[in-house]
Protein backbone atom coordinates (compact mmCIF):
# COMPACT_ATOMS: atom_id res chain seq x y z
CA UNK A 1 0.00 0.00 0.00
CA UNK A 2 1.42 3.11 -1.23
CA UNK A 3 0.75 6.04 1.49
CA UNK A 4 0.78 9.66 -0.13
CA UNK A 5 1.31 12.90 2.89
CA UNK A 6 -1.44 15.90 2.61
CA UNK A 7 1.27 18.07 1.45
CA UNK A 8 2.60 16.07 -1.28
CA UNK A 9 -1.00 15.51 -2.33
CA UNK A 10 -1.60 19.06 -2.37
CA UNK A 11 1.64 19.86 -4.07
CA UNK A 12 0.97 17.28 -7.03
CA UNK A 13 -2.44 18.98 -7.49
CA UNK A 14 -0.21 22.47 -7.46
CA UNK A 15 2.20 21.18 -10.21
CA UNK A 16 -1.02 19.98 -12.09
CA UNK A 17 -2.26 23.80 -12.06
CA UNK A 18 1.15 25.65 -12.33
CA UNK A 19 3.82 23.09 -14.61
CA UNK A 20 2.45 23.47 -18.47
CA UNK A 21 0.25 26.49 -17.60
CA UNK A 22 2.43 28.92 -17.36
CA UNK A 23 4.05 27.95 -20.58
CA UNK A 24 2.42 29.88 -23.01
CA UNK A 25 -1.41 30.19 -22.16
CA UNK A 26 -1.08 33.31 -20.32
CA UNK A 27 0.02 34.82 -22.87
CA UNK A 28 -3.38 34.61 -25.30
CA UNK A 29 -4.81 35.72 -22.34
CA UNK A 30 -3.49 38.86 -22.33
CA UNK A 31 -5.30 40.29 -25.70
CA UNK A 32 -8.42 39.85 -24.12
CA UNK A 33 -7.97 40.07 -19.90
CA UNK A 34 -5.37 42.76 -20.47
CA UNK A 35 -4.07 44.17 -17.26
CA UNK A 36 -6.66 42.54 -15.53
CA UNK A 37 -5.09 38.97 -16.44
CA UNK A 38 -5.31 38.08 -12.79
CA UNK A 39 -8.85 38.56 -12.52
CA UNK A 40 -9.36 36.22 -14.96
CA UNK A 41 -7.49 33.73 -13.48
CA UNK A 42 -9.47 33.91 -10.34
CA UNK A 43 -12.59 33.49 -12.52
CA UNK A 44 -11.32 30.21 -13.85
CA UNK A 45 -10.20 29.42 -10.24
CA UNK A 46 -13.36 29.77 -8.37
CA UNK A 47 -15.05 27.46 -11.57
CA UNK A 48 -12.54 24.82 -11.04
CA UNK A 49 -13.28 25.17 -7.17
CA UNK A 50 -17.08 24.35 -7.82
CA UNK A 51 -15.91 21.38 -9.39
CA UNK A 52 -13.23 19.91 -6.81
CA UNK A 53 -16.19 20.88 -4.42
CA UNK A 54 -18.76 18.43 -6.35
CA UNK A 55 -16.12 16.00 -6.54
CA UNK A 56 -14.95 16.05 -3.29
CA UNK A 57 -18.45 15.73 -2.16
CA UNK A 58 -19.05 12.49 -4.10
CA UNK A 59 -15.92 10.71 -2.97
CA UNK A 60 -16.80 11.58 0.73
CA UNK A 61 -19.72 9.06 0.31
CA UNK A 62 -17.08 6.09 -0.78
CA UNK A 63 -14.10 6.92 1.98
CA UNK A 64 -12.02 3.12 0.72
CA UNK A 65 -12.42 4.48 -2.88
CA UNK A 66 -10.91 6.59 -5.27
CA UNK A 67 -13.54 7.68 -7.98
CA UNK A 68 -12.37 4.98 -10.60
CA UNK A 69 -13.29 2.49 -8.44
CA UNK A 70 -16.39 4.62 -6.97
CA UNK A 71 -17.32 4.33 -10.85
CA UNK A 72 -16.96 0.48 -10.64
CA UNK A 73 -18.70 -0.45 -7.73
CA UNK A 74 -21.87 1.58 -8.24
CA UNK A 75 -22.18 1.08 -12.20
CA UNK A 76 -19.73 -1.74 -13.09
CA UNK A 77 -20.41 -1.15 -17.57
CA UNK A 78 -21.38 2.83 -17.43
CA UNK A 79 -18.22 3.26 -14.70
CA UNK A 80 -15.76 1.43 -17.24
CA UNK A 81 -17.30 3.41 -20.09
CA UNK A 82 -16.81 6.95 -18.03
CA UNK A 83 -13.22 5.62 -17.02
CA UNK A 84 -12.36 5.27 -20.79
CA UNK A 85 -13.36 8.48 -21.41
CA UNK A 86 -11.03 9.86 -18.85
CA UNK A 87 -8.05 7.74 -19.92
CA UNK A 88 -8.40 9.36 -23.38
CA UNK A 89 -8.83 12.56 -21.80
CA UNK A 90 -5.43 12.02 -19.85
CA UNK A 91 -3.65 10.26 -22.55
CA UNK A 92 -4.39 13.76 -24.90
CA UNK A 93 -3.57 15.78 -22.16
CA UNK A 94 -0.20 13.15 -21.85
CA UNK A 95 0.72 13.89 -25.00
CA UNK A 96 -0.18 17.49 -25.13
CA UNK A 97 2.13 17.99 -22.51
CA UNK A 98 4.81 15.86 -24.02
CA UNK A 99 4.55 18.35 -27.08
CA UNK A 100 4.79 21.51 -25.47
CA UNK A 101 8.00 20.39 -23.02
CA UNK A 102 9.41 19.17 -26.63
CA UNK A 103 8.80 22.29 -28.36
CA UNK A 104 9.94 24.39 -25.57
CA UNK A 105 13.65 22.57 -25.09
CA UNK A 106 13.26 22.55 -29.03
CA UNK A 107 12.75 26.19 -29.50
CA UNK A 108 14.31 27.80 -26.29
CA UNK A 109 17.11 25.28 -25.37
CA UNK A 110 18.12 22.81 -28.05
CA UNK A 111 17.61 23.73 -31.24
CA UNK A 112 19.60 21.53 -33.07
CA UNK A 113 19.01 18.55 -31.20
CA UNK A 114 16.86 16.33 -33.31
CA UNK A 115 12.74 16.29 -32.13
CA UNK A 116 13.33 12.44 -31.75
CA UNK A 117 15.98 12.52 -29.45
CA UNK A 118 14.22 14.92 -27.31
CA UNK A 119 10.98 12.59 -27.14
CA UNK A 120 12.98 9.37 -26.36
CA UNK A 121 14.83 11.44 -23.77
CA UNK A 122 11.61 12.49 -21.96
CA UNK A 123 9.78 9.14 -22.04
CA UNK A 124 12.81 7.30 -20.71
CA UNK A 125 12.68 9.52 -17.84
CA UNK A 126 8.91 9.78 -17.07
CA UNK A 127 8.52 5.33 -17.84
CA UNK A 128 11.16 4.64 -15.09
CA UNK A 129 9.63 6.96 -12.90
CA UNK A 130 6.34 6.20 -13.21
CA UNK A 131 6.88 2.41 -12.67
CA UNK A 132 7.66 3.48 -9.52
CA UNK A 133 4.56 4.66 -8.44
CA UNK A 134 2.60 7.55 -7.05
CA UNK A 135 4.99 7.30 -3.62
CA UNK A 136 8.14 8.03 -6.05
CA UNK A 137 6.30 10.92 -7.56
CA UNK A 138 4.71 12.29 -4.37
CA UNK A 139 8.07 12.81 -3.22
CA UNK A 140 9.36 14.24 -6.58
CA UNK A 141 7.25 16.66 -6.13
CA UNK A 142 7.84 17.38 -2.57
CA UNK A 143 11.57 18.01 -3.61
CA UNK A 144 10.91 20.16 -6.62
CA UNK A 145 7.32 21.94 -6.68
CA UNK A 146 8.48 23.69 -3.04
CA UNK A 147 11.66 24.93 -4.91
CA UNK A 148 9.88 26.25 -8.28
CA UNK A 149 7.27 27.97 -6.10
CA UNK A 150 9.78 29.16 -3.35
CA UNK A 151 11.60 30.53 -6.75
CA UNK A 152 8.94 31.89 -8.52
CA UNK A 153 8.00 34.10 -5.49
CA UNK A 154 11.54 35.69 -5.29
CA UNK A 155 11.40 36.61 -8.86
CA UNK A 156 10.17 40.36 -7.84
CA UNK A 157 12.79 40.76 -6.13
CA UNK A 158 15.59 40.14 -8.67
CA UNK A 159 13.04 41.62 -11.13
CA UNK A 160 11.83 45.29 -9.35
CA UNK A 161 14.37 47.50 -11.08
CA UNK A 162 12.71 46.22 -14.87
CA UNK A 163 8.72 46.99 -13.54
CA UNK A 164 6.95 49.94 -15.06
CA UNK A 165 3.89 50.65 -13.80
CA UNK A 166 2.57 52.45 -16.84
CA UNK A 167 1.93 48.79 -18.42
CA UNK A 168 -1.15 47.88 -16.17
CA UNK A 169 -2.54 51.37 -16.25
CA UNK A 170 -5.72 52.35 -17.02
CA UNK A 171 -6.22 49.67 -13.57
CA UNK A 172 -9.43 50.21 -12.54
CA UNK A 173 -11.19 50.00 -16.14
CA UNK A 174 -13.10 46.89 -15.99
CA UNK A 175 -13.83 45.08 -19.11
CA UNK A 176 -16.08 41.95 -17.78
CA UNK A 177 -16.55 40.39 -21.50
CA UNK A 178 -12.69 40.67 -21.96
CA UNK A 179 -11.92 38.95 -18.47
CA UNK A 180 -14.15 36.39 -19.16
CA UNK A 181 -12.52 35.51 -22.27
CA UNK A 182 -9.10 35.54 -20.91
CA UNK A 183 -11.23 33.17 -17.96
CA UNK A 184 -12.28 30.81 -20.79
CA UNK A 185 -8.24 30.07 -22.06
CA UNK A 186 -6.78 29.18 -18.60
CA UNK A 187 -9.99 26.68 -17.15
CA UNK A 188 -8.92 23.70 -18.79
CA UNK A 189 -5.51 23.89 -17.64
CA UNK A 190 -6.75 24.69 -13.71
CA UNK A 191 -9.18 22.08 -14.70
CA UNK A 192 -6.49 19.33 -14.97
CA UNK A 193 -5.93 19.31 -10.98
CA UNK A 194 -9.38 17.06 -10.91
CA UNK A 195 -6.42 13.83 -11.50
CA UNK A 196 -6.33 14.26 -7.45
CA UNK A 197 -9.78 12.47 -6.75
CA UNK A 198 -8.96 9.89 -9.71
CA UNK A 199 -6.12 8.85 -7.84
CA UNK A 200 -6.59 9.09 -4.23
CA UNK A 201 -9.00 7.89 -1.85
CA UNK A 202 -12.20 9.28 -0.50
CA UNK A 203 -10.76 9.08 3.20
CA UNK A 204 -7.42 11.10 1.67
CA UNK A 205 -8.24 13.37 -0.60
CA UNK A 206 -10.39 16.25 1.14
CA UNK A 207 -11.45 19.56 -0.04
CA UNK A 208 -9.26 21.45 1.41
CA UNK A 209 -6.39 19.88 -0.45
CA UNK A 210 -8.03 20.55 -3.72
CA UNK A 211 -8.71 24.23 -3.17
CA UNK A 212 -4.85 24.43 -1.30
CA UNK A 213 -3.59 23.04 -4.24
CA UNK A 214 -5.66 25.41 -7.24
CA UNK A 215 -5.16 28.59 -4.77
CA UNK A 216 -1.22 27.84 -4.73
CA UNK A 217 -0.86 27.23 -8.50
CA UNK A 218 -3.39 30.07 -9.36
CA UNK A 219 -1.22 32.48 -7.27
CA UNK A 220 2.04 31.61 -8.82
CA UNK A 221 0.32 32.25 -12.18
CA UNK A 222 -1.10 35.55 -11.42
CA UNK A 223 2.10 36.44 -9.47
CA UNK A 224 4.16 35.57 -13.07
CA UNK A 225 1.73 37.07 -15.32
CA UNK A 226 1.45 40.44 -13.15
CA UNK A 227 5.34 40.53 -13.35
CA UNK A 228 5.12 39.43 -17.42
CA UNK A 229 2.88 42.36 -17.80
CA UNK A 230 5.11 44.85 -15.46
CA UNK A 231 7.99 44.01 -17.05
CA UNK A 232 7.45 43.27 -20.64
CA UNK A 233 4.20 45.21 -21.57
CA UNK A 234 1.23 43.67 -23.29
CA UNK A 235 1.88 44.59 -26.50
CA UNK A 236 5.43 42.35 -26.11
CA UNK A 237 3.72 39.88 -23.85
CA UNK A 238 0.70 38.45 -26.14
CA UNK A 239 3.30 38.29 -29.44
CA UNK A 240 5.38 35.86 -27.22
CA UNK A 241 4.94 32.04 -27.27
CA UNK A 242 6.76 31.92 -24.27
CA UNK A 243 6.08 35.14 -22.30
CA UNK A 244 7.46 33.52 -18.53
CA UNK A 245 10.40 32.45 -20.35
CA UNK A 246 11.58 36.03 -21.63
CA UNK A 247 10.55 37.20 -18.26
CA UNK A 248 12.97 35.07 -16.77
CA UNK A 249 15.63 35.76 -19.48
CA UNK A 250 15.42 39.71 -18.31
CA UNK A 251 17.02 38.57 -15.08
CA UNK A 252 20.98 39.56 -14.97
CA UNK A 253 22.34 39.05 -11.47
CA UNK A 254 26.24 40.24 -12.23
CA UNK A 255 28.16 39.31 -14.99
CA UNK A 256 28.48 35.97 -13.20
CA UNK A 257 24.93 34.95 -13.52
CA UNK A 258 23.65 36.76 -16.89
CA UNK A 259 21.95 33.07 -17.91
CA UNK A 260 20.45 33.18 -14.83
CA UNK A 261 17.36 31.51 -16.83
CA UNK A 262 18.86 28.28 -17.28
CA UNK A 263 19.18 27.23 -13.57
CA UNK A 264 15.10 28.35 -13.44
CA UNK A 265 14.42 26.28 -16.40
CA UNK A 266 16.50 23.59 -14.59
CA UNK A 267 14.05 23.42 -11.56
CA UNK A 268 10.66 24.03 -13.81
CA UNK A 269 11.71 21.05 -16.02
CA UNK A 270 11.60 18.44 -13.34
CA UNK A 271 8.09 19.72 -11.64
CA UNK A 272 6.81 19.07 -16.37
CA UNK A 273 8.21 15.81 -15.81
CA UNK A 274 6.26 14.99 -12.76
CA UNK A 275 3.49 16.01 -14.06
CA UNK A 276 3.66 14.26 -17.08
CA UNK A 277 4.69 11.25 -15.13
CA UNK A 278 1.25 11.02 -13.08
CA UNK A 279 -0.79 11.81 -16.04
CA UNK A 280 1.27 8.64 -17.63
CA UNK A 281 0.41 6.74 -14.18
CA UNK A 282 -2.99 8.00 -14.47
CA UNK A 283 -3.71 7.17 -17.37
CA UNK A 284 -2.20 3.28 -16.71
CA UNK A 285 -3.72 3.09 -13.78
CA UNK A 286 -7.25 3.50 -15.68
CA UNK A 287 -6.34 1.19 -17.59
CA UNK A 288 -6.02 -1.55 -14.86
CA UNK A 289 -9.13 -0.46 -13.12
CA UNK A 290 -11.39 -1.43 -16.88
CA UNK A 291 -9.05 -4.30 -17.61
CA UNK A 292 -9.58 -7.07 -14.41
CA UNK A 293 -5.74 -8.54 -13.29
CA UNK A 294 -4.05 -6.13 -15.75
CA UNK A 295 -0.91 -5.13 -14.21
CA UNK A 296 -0.20 -1.32 -14.68
CA UNK A 297 3.29 -1.35 -14.01
CA UNK A 298 4.02 -3.65 -16.96
CA UNK A 299 1.88 -1.19 -19.22
CA UNK A 300 3.92 2.30 -18.35
CA UNK A 301 6.65 1.46 -21.80
CA UNK A 302 3.77 0.38 -24.06
CA UNK A 303 1.50 3.49 -23.16
CA UNK A 304 4.73 5.78 -22.59
CA UNK A 305 5.78 4.45 -26.43
CA UNK A 306 2.29 4.99 -27.73
CA UNK A 307 2.20 8.56 -25.82
CA UNK A 308 5.61 9.53 -27.34
CA UNK A 309 4.40 8.54 -30.98
CA UNK A 310 1.36 10.28 -30.57
CA UNK A 311 2.48 13.69 -28.84
CA UNK A 312 4.48 13.87 -32.36
CA UNK A 313 1.69 12.40 -34.43
CA UNK A 314 -1.34 14.49 -33.20
CA UNK A 315 0.08 18.10 -33.38
CA UNK A 316 1.06 19.34 -36.69
CA UNK A 317 3.65 22.50 -34.78
CA UNK A 318 4.12 24.06 -31.42
CA UNK A 319 1.59 27.04 -33.47
CA UNK A 320 -0.72 24.60 -33.98
CA UNK A 321 -0.96 23.43 -30.48
CA UNK A 322 -1.43 27.03 -29.24
CA UNK A 323 -4.32 27.53 -31.59
CA UNK A 324 -6.03 24.38 -30.14
CA UNK A 325 -6.21 26.38 -26.75
CA UNK A 326 -8.95 28.67 -28.00
CA UNK A 327 -11.14 25.49 -28.77
CA UNK A 328 -9.86 22.96 -26.36
CA UNK A 329 -12.02 24.59 -23.29
CA UNK A 330 -15.12 23.13 -24.73
CA UNK A 331 -14.44 19.36 -24.55
CA UNK A 332 -12.00 19.51 -21.75
CA UNK A 333 -14.81 21.63 -19.49
CA UNK A 334 -16.99 18.16 -19.97
CA UNK A 335 -14.74 16.16 -18.55
CA UNK A 336 -14.10 19.26 -15.70
CA UNK A 337 -17.07 20.44 -14.56
CA UNK A 338 -20.44 18.02 -17.05
CA UNK A 339 -19.24 15.15 -15.48
CA UNK A 340 -18.34 16.08 -11.75
CA UNK A 341 -21.68 17.41 -11.58
CA UNK A 342 -23.37 14.57 -13.01
CA UNK A 343 -21.10 12.21 -10.64
CA UNK A 344 -22.56 14.28 -7.78
CA UNK A 345 -25.92 13.85 -8.90
CA UNK A 346 -26.06 10.06 -9.00
CA UNK A 347 -22.93 8.79 -7.81
CA UNK A 348 -23.90 7.53 -4.67
CA UNK A 349 -23.58 3.98 -2.89
CA UNK A 350 -26.24 1.43 -3.05
CA UNK A 351 -28.69 1.03 0.36
CA UNK A 352 -27.69 -2.21 1.31
CA UNK A 353 -24.03 -0.97 1.70
CA UNK A 354 -25.06 2.08 3.53
CA UNK A 355 -27.41 0.05 6.25
CA UNK A 356 -24.25 -2.26 6.43
CA UNK A 357 -22.23 0.47 7.13
CA UNK B 1 12.66 4.35 -44.88
CA UNK B 2 15.25 2.36 -42.67
CA UNK B 3 16.69 6.39 -41.46
CA UNK B 4 12.98 6.63 -39.67
CA UNK B 5 12.04 3.39 -38.99
CA UNK B 6 15.31 2.13 -37.38
CA UNK B 7 14.98 3.89 -34.17
CA UNK B 8 11.41 3.19 -33.64
CA UNK B 9 12.23 -0.24 -34.04
CA UNK B 10 15.02 -0.35 -31.66
CA UNK B 11 12.80 1.21 -28.95
CA UNK B 12 10.42 -1.52 -29.86
CA UNK B 13 12.42 -4.39 -29.32
CA UNK B 14 14.00 -2.31 -25.67
CA UNK B 15 10.74 -2.27 -24.58
CA UNK B 16 10.01 -6.06 -25.61
CA UNK B 17 13.40 -7.11 -23.98
CA UNK B 18 12.82 -5.13 -20.49
CA UNK B 19 9.26 -6.57 -20.36
CA UNK B 20 10.03 -9.77 -21.19
CA UNK B 21 9.35 -11.62 -17.82
CA UNK B 22 6.59 -9.27 -17.39
CA UNK B 23 5.46 -10.44 -20.49
CA UNK B 24 6.06 -14.00 -19.54
CA UNK B 25 3.59 -13.99 -16.74
CA UNK B 26 0.79 -12.20 -18.38
CA UNK B 27 -2.32 -13.12 -19.74
CA UNK B 28 -2.30 -14.04 -23.12
CA UNK B 29 -5.10 -11.29 -23.98
CA UNK B 30 -3.17 -8.82 -21.54
CA UNK B 31 0.12 -9.61 -23.62
CA UNK B 32 -1.87 -9.37 -27.10
CA UNK B 33 -2.97 -5.79 -26.02
CA UNK B 34 0.75 -4.72 -24.95
CA UNK B 35 1.89 -6.03 -28.33
CA UNK B 36 -0.82 -4.11 -30.90
CA UNK B 37 0.00 -0.92 -28.26
CA UNK B 38 3.61 -1.34 -30.07
CA UNK B 39 2.39 -2.60 -33.07
CA UNK B 40 0.20 0.82 -33.76
CA UNK B 41 2.79 3.21 -32.09
CA UNK B 42 4.77 1.52 -34.66
CA UNK B 43 2.98 2.18 -37.54
CA UNK B 44 1.79 5.79 -36.62
CA UNK B 45 5.69 6.45 -36.48
CA UNK B 46 5.87 4.89 -39.98
CA UNK B 47 3.38 6.96 -41.41
CA UNK B 48 4.14 9.81 -39.57
CA UNK B 49 7.69 10.08 -40.91
CA UNK B 50 6.87 8.43 -44.22
CA UNK B 51 4.05 10.22 -45.61
CA UNK B 52 4.35 13.41 -47.36
CA UNK B 53 1.20 14.85 -46.15
CA UNK B 54 0.80 14.14 -42.89
CA UNK B 55 -3.33 14.20 -41.07
CA UNK B 56 -2.92 15.95 -38.10
CA UNK B 57 -5.74 14.49 -35.42
CA UNK B 58 -6.05 18.10 -33.61
CA UNK B 59 -6.44 19.84 -37.06
CA UNK B 60 -10.55 17.55 -37.35
CA UNK B 61 -10.62 17.94 -33.12
CA UNK B 62 -10.43 22.15 -34.52
CA UNK B 63 -12.75 22.18 -36.78
CA UNK B 64 -14.99 19.91 -34.90
CA UNK B 65 -15.02 22.08 -32.45
CA UNK B 66 -14.92 25.58 -34.09
CA UNK B 67 -18.72 25.98 -33.72
CA UNK B 68 -18.83 25.54 -29.68
CA UNK B 69 -16.30 28.55 -29.40
CA UNK B 70 -17.84 31.29 -27.93
CA UNK B 71 -14.80 33.52 -28.75
CA UNK B 72 -14.62 33.41 -32.25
Amino acid sequence: MQVISARQLVLIGTIFTLSSTLISVQSQMIPHAKQHIWLSHLLGMVVIAISMWLLARTLSRFPDHDLFQALLARFPSLGKVAIALYVLFFFFILTRDIRMLIDFVNVALLPTTPMLALAILTMFTVCVSARGGIEVMGRVTELYGPLLIAMLFFLPLLLFREFDTANIMPFWRLDVPGVSRGAWYILPYLGEAIVMPMIFMGRTFRFRHGLIALGLGTFVLIALAMQAMLALGQPIMERMLYPNYELVRQLRITDFLDRFDLPMVGVWLPTMLAKITINLYVVCYGLRRMIPGLWGAAMVNPVGFLAMVCSIWFFEDAIQLYELNRVWPTLALCFELLLPILFYLILRPKKQAIQKT
Amino acid sequence: MIKYTAPIILIIIGILLFERRNLKDMKTAHRWLVYSMLAVGGAIWIYVYGSDRTVHPTRWLQMLLEPFDPIR
